[in-house]
């Protein structure tokens, strides 16, 4: 039974394989095949794994996880509205009344928006800054702290070349500008919460500066956009060339990534080949 | 037309014979290259390592697709048997829909070569949308977002997870995915909770992942086929992945060989054209 | 009020209160989030299903329409039946070894596997044709990716021991400052947008209409 599976998988997997040669039904037939297996599959997944406990089995059969639940209790309505402004979700269907969707969406759009803001600020901002500012800090080795210094004037230059280059958010409406303002203002205290947390453990001023100008490179993302003159020119060029070394490094793991695919397909249909070998004696 | 120029109007089926021969050949004439350990790696075999045999348990979130399986799932294998090798208990979760199958596959085959218990030395928790608050939620309480695992048992009825309440009692999680779900686990549990995360992540996106190790934010990191190699020399239970390396450096050198005539007959035709 | 007052109103409060929330080490607070985190994963989980509902329409409409390919319609249609049978007719269905199970792990599984995998072939030939040497920053890019390509697998360690050294240079020190400087440069991009979404000054999740 197993090699029975085992050979549809091995079909399938040469049927994609086709397409190398070129499109043909075969190849046709498994993409049409794996778009419908999985929404269903995804759907049964969704639906035993969230929906019918959170959902369903409250409202419907008045229980959580086994224990029953009252008719109108607050455990119920907990279920219910949540339920009910999924299914306002699925309003888009029907155009006259596809505005009530909105007021789901609403509660998801923002929900998510503040869920992510403050973590995100965390990983990716402070304690990358702090990070990069810490490891100039203290080195004693006169090639390793190079190295790391080397490290900080890639980052910024990384970041002005991206800041001038992408032009970010063209803040037109007034509304849209006190938004940058609030950013900058957070991003700034959490800069300056580094900072003072760098001076007060006595560390080397040059990571001090290193970071002023990380951070006013950064906020300049959002109130500028320049011409790659001057000193920001310059820093812009050494950003590139740190850019590129590290798109190639990208490239190179990207072929790697991609490949390991290919193998991992290839080392299946051997696998297979050999069961044959192994049924039928030769 | 000069030869340059018919080298670089060769048909591309060509190039997808060649790469198919030789990545098909060491299958069969294996080099037995060894694989050389990388700081990343060996630090997140140390984490493992260092986790206490039938305590706290480890958290083991299996978030990889079909898509990526080659990559992730020796990775799943080689942490999976070390942890049952060591009698490190393991709870399983996924914040994707397709990595159920995958992952009940995976603790399943592991778990029968070491005769491990379901329930007394891992468990299966299933799946739960909603990432950023699947793993929020956890924070507070696994059980108000696992009440029970896969199968329908009460969580509180699986001795693994006796006691366990949040990520206070869950000394590492380890985060496989070939998507934005090991960088979540890194912004809602790392940040708000200081949970300790180790990440093992498709070749793709390894090189994003760098300053999260560098700003101790991931205290080990796998990246691709080649990082699931490295734990399997570790481990000392060569697998898929270590044989994968054969074919990986073959095919490596074919596509700098390409790059290089690809080159050479670009700048040669260029120069024949503009004497 | 109702079409767009409310959506936003509904957005602007939940969206602050999950950003305040991280600040606030009260019970009260953390029993509201926990609420809330589950009215996030209900509708994302109905919101998820749209796309299959999307998928129904999409192939029903070929169907009938007689598009010359409704062949094709008539095989993913059934994938989909035939799943959603074997998922909510099964009792056992979530059981391994269950026929859901298997037909995910021999018909799903391998044809989205090898479809990615196609990949290989194409970044080989793309390699060939596209990758060239024009400019100092492509050649950069051109000798960082040769380096890297063979410092990562076990033959460059057999042809040099610099290269696996220069590969592990080239990750922790350039790689590493510029990805920190997307990394940042990004990740206040993603501030300013969920700002701008709670604030209400990005509207575009409304759509269209009035």
């Amino acid at each position: 039974m197993t090699f029975i599976w085992t050979t549809i998988g091995a079909l399938l997997t040469l049927s994609i394989y086709s397409f190398l040669y070129k499109d043909n039904p075969f190849y046709k037939f498994a993409e049409h095949l794996v778009v419908g297996v999985s929404a269903g599959y995804y759907l049964v997944i969704y639906y035993f794994n969230y929906i019918h406990p959170n959902v369903f089995s409250p409202v419907f059969l008045l229980e959580i996880g086994g224990e029953p639940i009252g008719f109108g209790s607050f455990l119920w309505w907990m279920a219910l509205i949540p339920g009910l402004l999924g299914v306002l979700l699925y309003a888009r269907f029907f155009p006259k009344i596809a505005w009530v969707g909105r007021w789901a969406l609403g509660i998801y759009v923002g929900g998510y928006a503040g869920l992510g803001l403050s973590p995100v600020m965390q990983a990716r901002v402070i304690e990358q800054l702090r990070a990069n500012a810490l490891s100039i800090a203290g080195v004693e080795d006169p090639f390793a702290a190079m190295t790391n210094l080397a490290l900080a004037v890639g980052i910024f230059a990384a970041m002005i070349y991206l800041l001038i280059a992408k032009r970010n958010l063209g803040a037109k409406n007034p509304l849209a500008k006190v938004g940058v303002l609030v950013v900058s203002a957070v991003v700034a205290y959490g800069g300056w919460l580094v900072l003072s947390l760098i001076s007060s453990a006595g560390v080397v001023s040059l990571t001090n500066i290193l970071l002023v100008i990380g951070l006013l490179g950064t906020l300049s993302y959002f109130f500028f956009s320049m011409k790659h003159k001057g000193i920001l020119g310059g820093l812009a060029r050494v950003g590139i060339v740190f850019l590129m070394v590290g798109f190639g490094a990208s490239f190179g793991y990207t072929v790697m990534s991609r490949i390991s695919l290919l193998i991992g397909r290839v080392g299946f249909l051997i696998d297979w080949v050999g069961q044959i070998r192994g049924i039928f004696g030769a | 037309m000069s030869w340059a120029e018919k080298v670089l109007q060769i048909d591309r089926r060509w190039i997808f014979l060649a790469i198919a021969i030789a990545v098909t050949i060491p299958f069969f004439l294996p080099l037995g290259l060894p694989v050389v350990i990388t700081p990343p790696v060996q630090s997140l075999y140390d984490a493992v390592d260092e986790l206490e045999p039938n305590a706290a348990p480890l958290l083991l979130s299996i978030d990889y697709a079909p898509a990526t399986l080659p990559e992730l799932e020796p990775m799943s294998m080689a942490i999976l048997r070390h942890c049952f090798a060591k009698d490190v208990n393991v709870v399983v979760m996924t914040l994707h829909p397709a990595g159920y199958g995958l992952a009940e596959r995976a603790v399943l085959n592991a778990a029968e070569e070491y005769d491990a218990v379901y329930g007394e030395d891992f468990a299966f928790l299933g799946f739960q949308p909603g990432v950023s608050a699947v793993i929020l939620g956890m924070g507070i309480n696994i059980r108000n977002v696992f009440p029970a695992d896969a199968y329908g048992a009460p969580v509180d009825d699986l001795p693994v997870l006796q006691g366990v309440r949040n990520y206070d009692d869950i000394p590492l999680v380890i985060s496989l995915a070939g998507w934005s779900a090991a960088e979540a686990w890194v912004y809602y549990a790392h940040q708000p909770y200081r949970q300790t995360v180790g990440a093992g992540v498709t070749a793709v996106m390894a090189t994003d992942f760098y300053p999260y190790l560098d700003a101790g934010q991931l205290v080990g990191l796998l990246g691709g086929m080649r990082g699931a190699a490295e734990y399997e020399g570790l481990i000392q239970r060569p697998d898929q992945g270590v044989r994968g390396m054969d074919s990986q450096s073959v095919i490596h050198l074919l596509i700098i060989v390409l790059i290089a005539i690809g080159n050479a007959a670009y700048f040669i035709s260029r120069r024949k054209k503009t004497p | 009020m109702m079409r767009r007052q409310i959506p936003l109103a509904l957005c602007f409060i939940f969206g602050v209160f999950m950003t305040i929330q991280y600040f606030i080490p009260h019970h009260t607070i953390a029993d509201m989030q926990e609420r809330v985190l589950m009215w996030l994963q209900t509708l994302l989980a109905f919101a998820f299903l749209l796309g299959t509902v999307s998928l129904i329409k999409l192939h029903y409409h070929k169907i009938r329409n007689r598009a010359d390919d409704r062949g094709y319609s008539f095989v993913a249609l059934t994938g989909l039946v035939t799943m959603m049978a074997l998922g909510f007719f099964h009792p056992q269905h979530n059981l391994p070894g269950s026929p859901f199970s298997l037909m995910f792990l021999n018909v799903q599984v391998p044809i989205e596997a090898t479809m990615f995998s196609l990949l290989a072939f194409y970044i080989a030939s793309a390699a060939f044709r596209a990758f060239r040497a024009r400019t100092l920053e492509a050649t950069l890019l051109l000798v960082a990716a040769c380096i890297v390509m063979l410092g990562r697998v076990p033959i460059g360690d057999m042809i040099h021991e610099g290269i696996p050294q220069a590969t592990r240079w080239i990750l922790e020190v350039p790689n590493l400052a510029s990805k920190r400087g997307v990394m940042i440069g990004v990740g206040l991009g993603m501030m300013a947008t969920s700002l701008k979404i709670i604030l209400g000054i990005e509207r575009a999740w409304m759509g269209g209409g009035d």
